[in-house]
């Protein structure tokens, strides 16, 4: 496999043709890729939407276990599950030519205080975990790395069974 | 670097405080500065040691006039930036404990060489 394939589009939360709490591909890059790929009888597009359908699950799951009682201001004491239940539990891949995005986290249509506990306030601190998926580059840089693995073993095993 | 963050923002001579610090009973300050320290990562590396590193802050103001609001943190940008900081929002509306209060901030990186 050429090396330059390898850079790929994915991008996390800190790219900037997505916004925070998104997680985007972008494979105008490989677009020389994608006809071999036809050729194969593999859809490109099909193989980016499963995967990063699968990256909004685990985010999901992570932000889910990070508004655990013991994470929350009082440990959760004063906690009304509403921003529990504001996250998004089942994250739809969207596509705009070569770029794909899906919304992670937070569904922002409904009432939450998700960013509230990303930000925290003068008398609260922010809420570490969330902190870690949607702030720090260490989290999407790791989904970023488990996108590309999850991609060329999916291409290996689709050149591999031609 | 968070002591000069602190110093840099102290010069607006608005109280600057840690996100979170405020006592639960503690009145707000007409006009303030809060910060966090988000991240510390390890940026490039050489002869197995870390040779830059990057420094991620929040920088939020909170203030009973929305104008302050907008003005003083768009003048901390402008100091940061000035002062090395690499910011790339112009700032992102922030909820605040207080109905008397709204607040802004922003995200502000350092990129700091170790040796």
């Amino acid at each position: 496999m050429p090396r330059t394939r390898r850079r790929g589009g994915a991008r996390g939360s800190k790219g900037g043709k997505f916004k925070r709490n998104q997680f985007g591909i972008d494979w105008s890059e490989f677009e020389g890729f994608a006809e071999e790929l036809d050729g194969l009888g593999a859809d490109l597009q099909e193989i980016f939407t499963d995967i990063m359908q699968q990256t909004g699950e685990t985010v999901q799951e992570d932000t889910t276990e990070a508004m655990d009682a013991s994470n929350l201001p009082a440990k959760g004491q004063f906690s009304r599950q509403k921003t529990i239940k504001a996250i998004d539990k089942s994250p739809k891949v969207r596509w705009s030519g070569s770029l794909g995005d899906i919304g992670l986290g937070f569904d922002k249509s409904k009432p939450n205080a998700g960013s509230f506990l990303i930000t925290g306030t003068p008398r609260m601190q922010p809420n570490y975990k969330l902190e870690d998926i949607f702030v720090r580059k260490k989290y999407s840089k790791g989904l970023t790395k488990d996108i590309m693995e999850f991609f060329m073993a999916e291409l290996e095993s689709i050149v591999g069974g031609k | 670097m968070v002591d000069n963050l602190i110093e840099l923002l102290q010069s607006f001579n608005y109280p600057v405080i840690r996100q979170g610090s405020l006592a639960p009973d503690a009145a707000y300050p007409d006009t303030f500065f809060t910060f966090w320290n988000s991240d510390e990562a390890g940026h490039s590396f050489y002869d197995n040691d870390t040779a830059n590193v990057d420094w991620t802050f929040q920088v939020n103001v909170y203030s009973t006039d929305p104008d302050k609001c907008y003005s003083l943190l768009g003048e901390a940008r402008t100091l940061l930036k000035s002062a090395g900081y690499v910011i790339a929002t112009r700032g992102y509306d922030l909820q605040s404990d207080e109905i008397t209060h709204i607040g802004r901030g922003m995200v502000v990186m350092y990129l700091k060489n170790e040796n």
